[in-house]
């Protein structure tokens, strides 16, 4: 770029998944405004305006000389499975949607634009019949049918060649897999 | 949706899936006796007492006043990256403001770039995102596009998009996308 051309704007960050640790937090944030509905209800019944037991007295009596049972470990085997499965989504990175391209601001490729792209570019070799390509934590897997019976190395090689001059604008050129299937 | 309220929720979700493990080994070791320290049952005679106590109705009182703040405080901090309807420009200040419509001020750099051959489609907004103020492009670009070429008309029209506006402090994200093969083209001989 001339130093007379106007700056493109700096990249904003990278486009991520949805944070799927959001839709717990909505859950937990639900669950506090509902244990305050309790609450506000035994205030209500201690200073008069509604009738009635009040919820955690009532609570506190049900547990009163309950002993453990053998339901309970059933119970807690799928609780105890449960809370891994929290936990796990507690610290499960979001995953990264696109991959950069080369440019001055921030542009990136989508996965699923790569597998597009790389499954088209893959069409376009000679003696690929079809092809399909998906992209994914920066490997990109493409599997071909080509004329041949059988599995043709060389035309696989051809194919990753072709894909890398075409990803060549990357910022990273993923990395590239090719498998060809043969025409069965 | 904020940094802080991502860190908040992987905090608190992950203290919770512990202590559900946690309360699930001890209610097992419970039936099977490995824990000597535990009661033969529940007694909650000492937390009943608690409940007749004069000041229990004034505790539960604060207790649930603060729960239902920060409950919907949590809640409401979950609301998507908030899309930005004006931006303020340069000049504004007490004898008027000066302003643009930042839906439309995109929507002219979405025209520019969809003008171009190898792009199919493209949209755009401006929003607030993780303390960013961002320009936000979808792409969906033909399938013999060059990325190379498609980069560098981005940077030149988000770079005249941005000099129009003398907001140096906007970002910029362009997702590329790339559609599928036109329907006519799938028969035939290629």
């Amino acid at each position: 770029m001339s130093s007379g051309s106007p700056q493109a704007p700096p990249a904003a960050k990278d486009p991520r998944a949805f944070a799927r640790v959001a839709v717990l937090g909505v859950l937990w944030s639900l669950i506090l405004v509902g244990l305050a509905g309790v609450g506000g209800h035994d205030v209500l019944v201690y200073i008069g305006p509604t009738t009635g037991p009040a919820w955690i007295e009532q609570g506190l009596g049900w547990t009163d000389g309950v002993g453990p049972q053998y339901w309970w470990v059933i119970v807690a085997v799928v609780a105890a499975l449960l809370g891994l499965l929290v936990a796990y989504v507690a610290v499960r990175p979001r995953r990264y949607l696109g991959t950069r391209v080369r440019a001055d601001t921030g542009v990136f490729l989508l996965d699923r634009g790569l597998g597009r792209l790389a499954a088209a570019t893959a069409e376009d070799c000679d003696g690929v019949d079809s092809a399909h390509a998906t992209a994914r934590a920066s490997t990109l897997s493409v599997r071909i049918r080509g004329l041949s019976v059988g599995r043709d190395r060389a035309l696989e090689e051809r194919v990753a060649a072709a894909l890398e001059e075409r990803l060549r604008p990357l910022q990273a050129v993923p990395r590239i897999k090719v498998r060809d299937t043969g025409k069965g | 949706m904020t940094r802080t309220t991502t860190s908040l929720d992987r905090v608190v979700t992950l203290l919770v899936g512990l202590t559900v493990i946690a309360g699930a080994i001890i209610a097992a070791g419970w039936f099977y006796g490995w824990w000597s320290w535990l009661p033969a049952e529940v007694d909650s005679a000492a937390a009943l007492e608690l409940t007749d106590r004069p000041w229990w109705p004034w505790a539960l009182g604060g207790v649930t006043f603060l729960l239902l703040v920060l409950g919907l405080r949590w809640l409401f901090a979950h609301a998507p990256a908030r899309r930005v309807g004006v931006l303020r420009l340069a000049g504004s200040g007490s004898e008027g403001r000066l302003g643009v419509d930042a839906g439309s001020a995109v929507a002219v750099a979405c025209a520019d770039l969809e003008a171009r051959h190898d792009v199919r489609t493209a949209r755009g907004v401006v929003l607030r995102d993780r303390q960013q103020l961002v320009i936000d492009l979808r792409l969906t670009l033909e399938l013999f596009c060059d990325l190379a070429e498609v980069s560098a008309a981005v940077d030149r029209t988000t770079a005249a998009l941005t000099n129009g506006l003398e907001r140096p402090d906007l970002y910029c994200r362009v997702c590329l996308d790339v559609g599928t093969r036109p329907r006519s083209s799938r028969a035939g001989v290629r």
